[in-house]
């Protein structure tokens, strides 16, 4: 049995909403710098210039690649993932509202690797092809010595394979928040859940994780 | 719930007992200041409390370090030949725009057509329609009462009384309603003549029977009983074409205003439910 000392409203995991006591993070939408080429370019694109929305593509194709290969595990899936999102984009942008364009990016790439996530719920037969594969580590930089290298990759291969067996939503909350830096108000918006849900996600999956990886916690100590 | 193999047994069973949740909020700095001291209290007192909270402080830490960034083999930029087919024929196009965030005013642009275009219509066509049917009321009850009217000269008399006011029928001796159609004003009594409206001048004076002003004022009306008395009625509905009142123009602008209100509620209706799109937001 355990101690519960939260008696506040809750969301749908029972987590408050309330704001933290501490750790509270600048929402990416006030501070990026680029929301304003975004709308330009979001403009011209809307105008029938393909080269403005490449430029976009151009822009984001490598952080929605990698959050893809994050929640789905693989990079073919998550190639597809990106494609149909930036395919839905292409055909939605003229309902895109505001000046958050990566957050609504995000959002539909999100919803294409959790279709993938389903469709391979449905069909498990190979759920991670290429988590056992170092191939699609990036190359070791030079200067890094062998031995950090490896406890680098240890750490990796770790974190990524802990990642895979905890629940879809939390392995998603982790993502945002812990890798992609996004703050509770716009995770929440992306996933379309509580506050509370989204804080109770990523407290709950990191626990979860530290389970997970049991002994191998030492590599990160 | 993670064991600590440096406790004992007790100290594993008390740990099992404690808020695992509350332990990673602290780590995490997300908690109540109402809760601080519980989690400090279980953090100092329980070794795995201890070794939990200083797990999560270094795996959040080390997360965003220790995953690798994976490298894309494939350029996503479209090429002209996927831009065109995802935007599909000129229909889905001007869906697609119309069901544009920007285009949301249409909504209430068009609601507030439909209603100017119905308050417009209702206030012009309706009263014409009304004025209309209650003027066309006495030659569409007239008119079958002319041929029958000997059968029924009570009701043929106040029908020409109130529809004909330049004369008034002699009930009594039923010159109206028994009389041919030829048999008009100046074969109407006297009395009856004098009694009618038509028989008085804008003075008030009454207008001697026979006189051209009485003449001439009685002409529509002997025309119009000329029209009614004719067999089949074919004249009254020439009649009743000829006096139909016209529709006001400001009842064909509220039609117009009210139909295209509804056209741009129901394209953008449609627009919305052919883009929708749940997975979009």
């Amino acid at each position: 049995m355990q101690e519960r000392t939260m008696d506040a409203p809750t969301g749908e995991d029972g987590a408050t909403d309330h704001e933290p006591a501490g750790a509270s993070r600048e929402p990416h939408v006030a501070t990026d710098p680029s929301a304003g080429r975004d709308r330009l370019l979001v403009e011209r694109a809307l105008g029938g210039e393909l080269e403005a929305f490449n430029d976009l593509v151009a822009a984001y194709q490598d952080y929605l690649f990698a959050l893809c290969v994050r929640v789905v595990g693989d990079r073919e899936s998550a190639a597809d993932a990106v494609q149909d999102a930036f395919y839905k984009a292409y055909r939605n942008l003229a309902r895109f509202r505001g000046d958050a364009f990566r957050a609504w990016l995000t959002r539909i790439a999100l919803n294409a690797a959790t279709d993938i996530l389903r469709e391979r719920k449905r069909k498990p037969a190979d759920p991670y092809p290429e988590w056992e594969d170092d191939a699609w580590q990036p190359p070791s930089r030079e200067e890094d010595d062998p031995e950090r290298e490896t406890i680098r990759r240890a750490r990796g291969r770790a974190l990524t394979e802990a990642l895979a067996t905890i629940n879809e939503d939390q392995r998603i909350a982790i993502v945002l928040f812990d890798v992609e830096g996004y703050d509770y108000h716009e995770i929440a918006a992306m996933t379309g859940v509580q506050l509370g849900t989204v804080k109770s996600r990523i407290h709950r999956g990191r626990l979860a994780l530290r389970m997970t990886l049991g002994d191998r916690m030492e590599l990160f100590r | 719930m993670a064991m600590n193999d440096r406790a004992g047994p007790s100290m594993a069973l008390d740990h099992a007992r404690h808020d695992e949740l509350l332990v990673a909020r602290f780590a995490a700095g997300d908690f109540e200041a109402a809760e601080r001291a519980a989690a400090e209290r279980l953090v100092a007192s329980c070794p795995s409390c201890r070794e939990l909270h200083s797990d999560i402080a270094t795996l959040m830490q080390a997360t965003p370090a220790a995953l690798p960034v994976p490298r894309r083999r494939r350029d996503f930029r479209l090429s002209a030949a996927e831009a065109d087919r995802l935007q599909g024929s000129l229909v889905d196009r001007l869906l697609a725009r119309l069901a544009a965030p920007s285009l949301g005013v249409l909504q209430p642009l068009g609601a507030a057509a439909v209603a100017i275009g119905l308050v417009l219509v209702v206030a012009n066509a309706l009263p014409q329609s009304f004025m209309a049917g209650s003027a066309g009321g006495a030659p569409t009850m007239g008119a079958p009462a002319a041929p029958g009217a000997t059968m029924a000269p009570p009701a043929a008399a106040p029908s020409a009384a109130e529809g004909y006011g330049g004369y008034q029928a002699d009930s009594s001796t039923s010159t109206l309603a028994g009389a041919p159609a030829s048999r008009a004003p100046d074969e109407l009594t006297p009395a009856a003549s004098s009694r009618g409206v038509g028989g008085y001048d804008a003075a008030g004076n009454p207008i001697p029977a026979g006189s051209p002003a009485l003449r001439h004022s009685g002409e529509p009306a002997r025309d119009r009983l000329s029209a009614e008395a004719t067999p089949g009625g074919g004249g009254a509905s020439a009649e009743a074409a000829a006096e139909a009142p016209t529709v006001p123009a400001w009842a064909i602008i509220g039609l117009l205003i009210l139909l295209g209100g509804i056209a741009v509620l129901a394209a953008r209706w449609i627009a919305l439910r052919q883009m929708r799109d749940p997975r979009l937001h």
